[in-house]
């Protein structure tokens, strides 16, 4: 496995040389931005990768830093960035409703970086540092800031937190070698991977749907199911909200406190939730559902169970 | 005799010496606490789904290690373990990849803190149900914390290395503050975001401390060094802008938990600041640390009076009043005075006090109303009395209202504060009216005609847990004098 991965770096430092050249060091800032921009989970795990080899490429080269070293880093890269397409695979619909806004407002985003760029001298007195490698660490700090900034999810978190270990990582080995720092901090930035991977997954929103209940009152009704959030496109931001965060306590356990039926007073109506993915068209209709005739025991229309569909 | 291979290596990990013709074994303290924390996080993960076995298992042995460690006699080097006729040094050290734990003195307090801290959450935990993780990520996250407090050598100094370790803490945190629920992990996110932020300036700040003695003469490196330092923390204490884990976690994670882990975080800040201070004496005199610390304290408690005075979510006003409190702490600590950090800790006692009474408060609306709209929490206090009060008296606390566990803290820090400049203190006692505000608000709410009919009356376990952390609550603000003899040995363990 080491020697595969030796050859590997090796390969990679031999055939991708051009990352330790001016052109290479803009590449790997275009990509940062480019990540900005596009704001797709693909693209941005891909260009994470890329920057990374860029990044080890680079800094092999200019301060020879031992082999171990880059295998470290593209393995933890790689690994982090598995993990987390494993997980944003399962909730790729609800990725594309977490785009901060349209691609206009972050190329204004963009635009306003590089503007600001040109016309605010920043520096960063960092120790051992050429001032190109300086310029393009700052510049993936930046990049990293503002998709903290711009995000609220797991996924571009994550990636924003990984944009920060690369000149981390580059810069502890630069000062402080023969700590062996670099293998904790690889495996900190796992851990960290490994949370968003989870915290990816426990944003899957459940979408609430009324069930109507077969009352006086509620006779005759509209059988149609609740809209619910499109899949794509470029849905307001506002019709992404659930009810609050606590509401979906409920959904982990059936609450012990509540009274085994439900009794539908007013707009007390007794709900069903289901994941994200069920698709509207697949709701069972609840006047004539084998399933809601099966959980009403009662006979009179009330679901007698809060019913909860996470198994998908 | 098969097994004698494999366990070569694993007494050479564990440093078990066979002594007296192998008949007793020798443990090493670090060993034997992580090492039985850890055990019981795995044995706890397997028995998860019984939550309430778990939560009392875990209460007992926590509550029964902190008891061990109250009554340890410190003049001691050996112990026997009862019942295994094995004996424990409780001064040998363990090594391993150039990491060395050992028990210092002044690690008992702390550890019987975080065990009694522990303690209190599981019991509350047994009576409301805070998620099926929450014991054993919890016992890995006490062990975590365990093993940081007895770090002693490192490859770098102890302190630039916590930050690093805090990032992992906060990780295993994320875990214990989703607690499996499909909601809005921003909370859990922001979490981790100040320690990752934090640990390299730290790192940097090492490498300017290995230049200091190449040329004495030169500051730059002493300035440089302190400047990372200052800045580090500042990070790492998550003063305004950098608040939005605490408001966040609060209003989204099970009270409980959300206020362990929170606790639990600030203690190991508060001993790492301390720690740095004194290792490291130039980062107070070659940067602004004072400074900086007293305006982000007070923007902070500013902020989050304000913040407070308009949240009508409970957790989060609940969040926004432990921020609050947080900033006090933070400006009483940017006080270069003597009685400065006995008072701090002082504070923090009472802060762990009301929260944990809010908390238990909390929990149980939170269980019984299912969500946090008005619609929901209108009336709802005539249907859970003693809950209710035990959440508001607890928020009041955090608030430093009059009568609350809060008050006397907050009133000594408000005189120590304005002795230098009255100015601060008046602005935070603004402050704190607007988080007041906004709990009087909610007590309207809550006490307000009732829209629920169907919402059940509070049952009789959870009256009796409420009814008890009041009781802790009001003794507190009765007679503060309690804590005197816990803030003096913590401020002991500090090097005080």
């Amino acid at each position: 496995m080491i020697d595969f991965l030796d050859s590997l770096t090796n390969w990679i430092l031999t055939h991708l040389a051009f990352f330790a050249s001016g052109l290479g060091l803009l590449t790997i800032g275009a990509i940062a931005v480019l990540i900005i921009l596009f704001w797709d989970w693909r693209l941005t795990l891909i260009g994470l990768v890329i920057i990374q080899v860029g990044v080890i490429v680079l800094v092999t080269k200019v301060y020879q830093l031992p082999l171990v070293w880059s295998n470290v880093q593209f393995l933890v890269t790689t690994f982090v960035a598995g993990m987390l397409a494993l997980s944003a695979r399962q909730v790729s619909p609800s990725l594309y409703l977490q785009r901060p806004g349209s691609w206009l407002v972050r190329l204004c985003a963009v635009i306003l970086l590089i503007v600001g760029w040109q016309f605010v001298d920043l520096e960063l007195p960092l120790p051992l540092l050429t001032p190109q490698i300086e310029q393009l660490f700052l510049w993936l700090t930046v990049c990293s800031l503002i998709l903290l900034g711009l995000s609220s999810s797991p996924l571009h978190t994550g990636v924003a937190l990984l944009f920060w270990f690369i000149p981390i990582q580059v810069l502890v080995e630069i000062l402080l070698p023969g700590y062996g720092l670099f293998v904790q901090i690889g495996m900190i930035e796992l851990f960290v991977g490994l949370t968003c991977s989870y915290l990816l997954l426990a944003q899957r929103f459940p979408v609430r749907v009324v069930r109507h209940v077969l009352t006086d009152v509620a006779f005759p009704f509209d059988a149609t199911p609740e809209p619910t959030s499109p899949r794509s496109g470029w849905a307001p931001r506002l019709e992404n909200r659930l009810p609050s965060r606590a509401s979906t306590e409920p959904l982990r356990r059936a609450p012990a406190q509540l009274p085994s039926r439900p009794l539908p007073i007013g707009d007390d109506q007794p709900e069903r939730w289901h994941s994200d993915e069920e698709s509207p068209q697949q709701l069972p209709d609840p006047l004539h559902s084998p399933s809601s005739e099966a959980h009403n025991r009662n006979g009179d229309g009330a679901d007698d169970t809060v019913t909860t569909d996470q198994s998908r | 005799m098969m097994l004698q291979p494999l366990f070569t290596p694993l007494s050479a990990l564990l440093q078990i010496q066979p002594l007296n013709g192998g008949e007793t074994i020798f443990y090493t303290f670090p060993v034997l606490v992580v090492g039985s924390l850890l055990v019981m996080a795995m044995a706890t993960f397997l028995l998860r789904t019984w939550e309430r076995v778990t939560a009392a298992a875990a209460t007992i042995f926590t509550a029964t290690m902190a008891l061990w460690l109250w009554r340890l006699d410190p003049t001691t080097t050996t112990q026997a373990l009862p019942l295994t006729g094995r004996v424990i040094d409780l001064r040998a050290p363990f090594t391993h990849l150039g990491f060395r734990f050992e028990l210092q003195p002044g690690s008992v307090a702390i550890l019987i803190t975080i065990l009694l801290l522990a303690t209190v959450a599981f019991a509350l935990a047994f009576f409301i149900s805070q998620g099926s993780s929450f014991v054993p990520f919890t016992l890995a996250l006490l062990a975590g914390y365990t093993a940081l407090s007895l770090l002693t050598v490192g490859p770098l100094p102890p302190p630039l290395l916590t930050p690093l370790a805090l990032v992992l803490l906060s990780c295993v945190s994320a875990f214990v503050l989703q607690a499996g629920r499909l909601s809005e992990p921003t909370g859990p996110l922001r979490f981790l975001i100040p320690p990752i932020l934090a640990f390299p300036l730290f790192l940097v700040a090492q490498w300017y401390i290995e230049q200091m003695p190449l040329n004495p003469q030169d500051q730059g490196p002493v300035e440089s060094a302190a400047l990372l330092l200052t800045i580090g923390l500042l990070f790492l204490l998550a003063p305004v802008p950098l608040h939005g884990a605490m408001p966040a976690t609060m209003e989204s994670a099970p009270p409980i938990v959300s206020t362990l882990v929170t606790l639990l975080y600030q203690l190991a800040l508060l001993h790492l600041l301390f720690r740095l201070v004194d290792l490291y004496p130039f980062m107070t005199t070659d940067s602004p640390f004072e400074l900086w610390l007293t305006w982000a304290g007070l923007i902070t408690t500013v902020w989050a009076g304000l913040a407070a005075a308009g949240a009508i979510h409970p957790g989060r006003l609940w969040g926004y009043a432990a921020l609050h409190d947080w900033g006090l702490i933070l400006m009483l600590l940017a006080i270069p005075s003597p009685t400065t950090w006995p008072l701090a800790l002082f504070l923090f006692a009472l802060r762990a006090a009301s929260m944990l009474t809010a908390a238990a408060g909390l929990a149980v609306l939170e269980q019984h109303i299912q969500g946090f709209g008005v619609a929901n929490l209108r009336g709802a206090g005539n249907r859970l009395p003693w809950n209710s009060a035990a959440f508001l008296l607890g928020g009041l606390g955090l608030t430093g209202f009059p009568l609350s566990a809060g008050f006397t803290g907050h009133w000594a820090a408000l005189q120590i504060i304005a002795a230098g400049d009255w100015r601060p203190a008046a602005l935070v006692l603004l402050a704190s009216v607007g988080a007041i505000w906004g709990f009087v608000r909610l007590t309207r709410i809550l006490f307000g005609p009732l829209q629920n009919r169907l919402l059940l009356r509070e049952q009789m376990p959870s009256v009796a847990v409420a009814l008890v952390m009041l009781l802790v609550s009001v003794a507190l603000a009765i007679s503060p004098q309690l804590l005197d003899g816990p803030v003096r040995s913590a401020w002991i363990a500090f090097g005080g």
